[in-house]
C-alpha cells in the first residue's frame, strides 16, 4: 500500500505556479489596499472631520469610538475570513495534478486520458 | 491577598510543568523541539499564537492605556489586533510552504547568501532583546505588586525576574515547542477568561459602557502627574501656576491632607491630578476623543508600527512554521484575528470600567494592594486590572487575574526564548560552526542557547534602570514592546514581503533594505531616547522632533531601498528563483503529504516534513 502511494506524485509545473502566484498576488494586494485605505482613514478622519470624534451618538459613544472598538475589528475579521476562503479556493482550483505510473498527467478530480 | 496570589502563581507554574513533562518525549529532534513536528491544528495554533503574542503589555497595559487615555489608549489594542491582517495577506502561507525553521533561514535560502542570514540573525536578536527586556521588567514588577514577597534573600522585584527566567528555561527545555504550544494555548485561555470575568463582574456591578463613557467625557481628562514643588508653583505665560490648575480639579480634602503640607519645600516631589491637553487641537483632552497621546503623525506612526511589525516578530513567525500546511496557516491566522479582536475588546471594556468604578473603590483605606491612589485615580494605570478584580471579586478574582498576568508573561517569554535559541542554534551553530553535527548535538546546542538567552534576559531584567525609565515612560512595558515592533516593521517586514511576492528582489536589494530600514529605525529610536533623556548633543538640538515611533520614515525607506537597489542590480536576480517560487507558491508537496497522511503513512526516508 505504502509503496503504491509513493508512486503517485503530486506535481506543479512552473507555469502553473506562476499563474497561481500572480492570481494570489492580485488577491493579496487587492485586500491589502482595502485594509490600508480603511486603516489610514481612521487617523485622517480625526483631523479632517471633527464631528467624527466629538458628536456623541449613543451615551458617550462617538463615531470614532464605535469605529475603533467595534467596526474596525469587525472589518478585520470579515476581510481576513474572506481573503482566506478565496485564497484557499484559488489554490485548489488552479493547482492539483498527480502523475501515476504508466498513465498520463491528470488533474485531480477529473478523468485522466484513457479513462472511460 | 499575598497568599492567594502566591497560590495561583504556583498553580500556573505547576500546570506548565505538567504539560511540559507530558510533551518531553516529543522534543528529541530539531523539527519536534523547534516546530512541534509541524503538526499543530489550526485552532490550537491560533490559541498558542495569541498566548505567544499577548504579553504583559497586552494583559495589563492595554486596559491601563484605555484607563489613562480613553480613545487613544484603544488604538494600542486595535493595532495589535490589526497586525495579523498583513501577516495573513502576505506572509503566513508562503512562508509556511517554504518550510524552514526561522526567518534568517528563509532569507538565506531565498537569496542563497549567508550574509542575508547573518543580517537577519542580528535583527532577530535585537528584536528579541527589545521584546524580552520589558517582559522581564514586567515579571519583576508584577511579582512585586501582586505577590510582594522576596525569596532567598532577594527583593520582590528580583525574585520575580529570577523565578520567571528559571521557570521558562525548565518548561522550554523539557517540553520544546510541543509543550510550549500546549502551554501557550492554556495560558491564552487563562488570561482571556480572567479578563472576561473581570468584565462580567463589572457589568454585574451596574457598569454601563455608554453611560460611563458619557460621564467620563463630560469634562477635561485629568491624570496623576509627578511634579517638583518649585515647578508646580511657577506661573506660566498666562500667569497661572500648575498648582492652581491642579487644585481646580482635585478635591479640597485630598489637597489639604496630601499636597499642602509639602508646598513649603521647593525640592519636594508631589503627585497631583492635572488636566491634560489635547495634542490634536488647542484645548483640553477629552476621554472619548483622540488627542491625549498622539498627534495625527504619531497616530499614523503607531498604527503603521503595530500593523506592519507583527509579521516580522520572530516568535510569532515561528509559530506559523508549526502549521501542517499553507491553508491551515491561513485558517490559524483568521482565528487569531477573531481571538485578538475579542480579547482587546474585553481589555478596552475593562479599562473603561476601571476608570468608571475605581474612584469610589480606590480610596486609600479600601485598597489592600500596594497601589498608589491619587485622589481616586491610580498613579500607575497598569494596575487597573488587579485593582478592579480585587474591588469587584475579592481575593479569588484577584488571584485569577494574577494567574492571567503570569500566564501572559510566561507564554511570551517562552516563545521569545525559543525563537532566539532557534536563531543561535540553527542559524549560527548548524550553518557556520558545525554543519556536520549529529542531531542529538544540534538539539543539545539549541537547549544550551536557550539557557544562555534566559541568563541574558535575567541580567537585563535585574540591571534595567527601572526608575529612570518609569519617570519618562509611565507605560514602559507597552512603549518598549512598540520599539521591538518598529525594528521588525522597518528591518525585516519590507524585505520579507517584497522577496515573497517579487521575483526581481536581489541579494543586494535585500541587504540594502534590511540595513537601511533597521539601521534608520535604531538611530531614530536612539535619538528619541536621547531627546527624552535630555542627553541630545548640542549640534542636534535644533532638529525637529519626529514622531514617537520612527516607522513612518524607516519602513518606507526600507521598501524604497529594496526596490531601487534590486532594480539597479537586476542582472543578479538569483538563478534558482524558479525553484524558490515552486516552494513558496506551489502546493504539490503539501498535497502529497496530505495524501500520505490520509493513508496513515507518516514518513519515508528522505521525506521529512518541511
Amino acid at each position: 500500500m505504502e509503496s503504491l502511494l509513493w508512486n503517485y506524485a503530486e506535481f506543479d509545473t512552473p507555469e502553473e505556479v506562476d499563474a497561481v502566484f500572480r492570481a494570489q498576488r492580485r488577491l493579496s494586494i487587492g485586500h491589502g489596499l482595502l485594509f490600508l485605505v480603511v486603516t489610514a482613514l481612521l487617523p485622517v478622519l480625526h483631523v479632517a472631520w471633527p464631528a467624527w470624534s466629538t458628536t456623541a451618538v449613543w451615551g458617550g459613544l462617538t463615531p470614532a469610538f464605535i469605529a475603533a472598538t467595534v467596526l474596525y475589528p469587525l472589518f478585520c475579521i470579515i476581510l481576513a475570513a474572506s481573503y482566506s476562503m478565496r485564497a484557499n479556493r484559488m489554490d485548489e482550483d488552479l493547482l492539483g495534478r498527480v502523475q501515476t505510473p504508466g498513465r498520463a498527467w491528470e488533474v485531480a478530480g477529473e478523468p485522466a486520458q484513457g479513462d472511460p | 491577598m499575598q497568599a492567594t496570589a502566591l497560590v495561583t502563581t504556583l498553580l500556573v507554574l505547576a500546570s506548565a510543568l505538567v504539560i511540559s513533562w507530558a510533551a518531553r518525549r516529543r522534543a528529541s529532534t530539531r523539527v519536534e523541539f523547534y516546530l512541534a513536528g509541524r503538526t499543530v491544528s489550526a485552532f490550537l495554533n491560533a490559541s498558542a499564537v495569541c498566548g505567544d503574542y499577548f504579553s504583559a503589555a497586552s494583559f495589563l497595559g492595554v486596559a491601563g492605556a484605555v484607563y489613562a487615555s480613553g480613545l487613544d489608549g484603544v488604538w494600542f489594542g486595535v493595532g495589535f489586533a490589526g497586525g495579523f491582517v498583513p501577516l495573513l495577506l502576505f506572509t503566513a502561507s508562503p512562508l509556511r510552504r517554504f518550510g524552514e525553521y526561522t526567518l534568517p533561514d528563509y532569507f538565506a535560502a531565498r537569496f542563497e547568501s549567508n550574509a542575508a542570514r547573518l543580517v537577519a540573525v542580528a535583527l532577530v536578536q535585537i528584536i528579541v532583546v527589545f521584546y524580552l527586556a520589558p517582559q522581564m521588567v514586567g515579571a519583576g514588577t508584577v511579582w512585586e505588586l501582586l505577590v510582594g514577597r522576596g525569596l532567598l534573600g532577594m527583593n520582590p522585584y528580583a525574585t520575580g525576574v529570577v523565578v520567571t527566567a528559571a521557570s521558562m528555561v525548565i518548561f522550554s527545555i523539557v517540553g520544546g515547542m510541543r509543550g510550549m504550544t500546549w502551554n501557550q494555548a492554556l495560558q491564552f485561555w487563562t488570561m482571556t477568561s480572567a479578563m472576561a470575568l473581570v468584565v462580567a463582574f463589572a457589568f454585574a456591578a451596574g457598569f454601563s459602557y455608554t453611560r460611563a463613557l458619557r460621564d467620563l467625557s463630560s469634562g477635561p481628562l485629568v491624570n496623576p502627574e509627578r511634579w517638583r514643588v518649585a515647578e508646580l508653583q511657577r506661573p506660566d505665560a498666562a500667569g497661572v501656576t500648575p498648582a492652581e490648575r491642579a487644585r481646580a480639579v482635585m478635591s479640597p480634602a485630598y489637597w489639604e491632607r496630601h499636597i499642602a503640607p509639602h508646598l513649603d519645600n521647593p525640592e519636594a516631589e508631589v503627585v497631583v491630578l492635572m488636566p491634560q491637553s489635547s495634542r490634536l487641537q488647542p484645548g483640553p483632552a477629552v476621554y472619548n476623543q483622540p488627542g491625549h497621546l498622539y498627534t495625527a503623525l504619531d497616530h499614523a506612526s503607531l498604527l503603521l508600527t503595530l500593523i506592519l511589525g507583527t509579521a516580522g516578530l520572530p516568535h510569532v513567525v515561528m509559530r506559523f512554521y508549526t502549521s501542517p500546511t499553507g491553508p491551515l496557516a491561513r485558517r490559524s491566522t483568521v482565528y487569531v484575528v477573531l481571538l485578538t479582536s475579542v480579547f482587546y475588546w474585553l481589555a478596552t471594556t475593562a479599562g473603561i470600567a476601571g476608570r468608571a468604578l475605581t474612584p469610589q473603590a480606590a480610596k486609600p483605606d479600601g485598597v489592600a494592594l500596594p497601589v498608589q491612589v491619587v485622589d481616586g485615580l491610580l498613579a500607575h494605570p497598569d494596575q487597573v486590572l488587579p485593582l478592579l478584580a480585587q474591588t469587584l471579586g475579592g481575593a479569588v478574582l484577584l488571584g485569577y487575574v494574577v494567574a492571567g498576568a503570569f500566564a501572559a508573561m510566561f507564554s511570551t517569554i517562552g516563545g521569545l526564548l525559543l525563537a532566539s535559541a532557534a536563531s543561535w542554534g540553527h542559524d549560527v551553530f548548524e550553518r557556520f560552526l558545525r554543519p556536520d553535527a549529529p542531531e542529538r548535538l544540534r538539539v543539545l546546542v539549541a537547549k544550551l542557547a536557550l539557557v544562555a538567552m534566559a541568563l541574558v534576559a535575567m541580567a537585563i531584567g535585574l540591571a534595567f534602570p527601572r526608575a529612570e525609565f518609569l519617570r519618562e515612560f509611565p507605560a514602559v512595558i507597552a512603549r518598549m514592546v512598540s520599539w521591538a515592533f518598529a525594528i521588525s516593521a522597518s528591518g525585516l517586514v519590507p524585505v520579507l514581503i517584497v522577496s515573497l511576492w517579487w521575483r526581481g528582489a536581489t541579494l543586494r536589494g535585500a541587504l540594502a533594505g534590511m540595513v537601511a530600514g533597521g539601521g534608520t529605525c535604531l538611530v531614530l529610536l536612539a535619538a528619541n531616547l536621547l531627546r527624552v533623556g535630555k542627553a541630545f548633543p548640542d549640534w542636534m538640538a535644533g532638529l525637529p522632533a519626529g514622531p514617537a515611533l520612527p516607522t513612518l520614515v524607516s519602513a518606507p525607506l526600507a521598501f524604497l531601498c529594496v526596490f531601487l537597489v534590486s532594480w539597479w542590480d537586476r542582472k543578479n536576480v538569483p538563478v534558482h528563483v524558479d525553484e524558490v517560487w515552486m516552494r513558496l507558491h506551489g502546493t504539490a508537496r503539501e498535497r502529497q503529504e496530505r495524501l500520505l497522511r490520509r493513508a496513515g503513512v507518516q514518513s519515508q526516508p528522505g521525506w521529512e516534513p518541511l
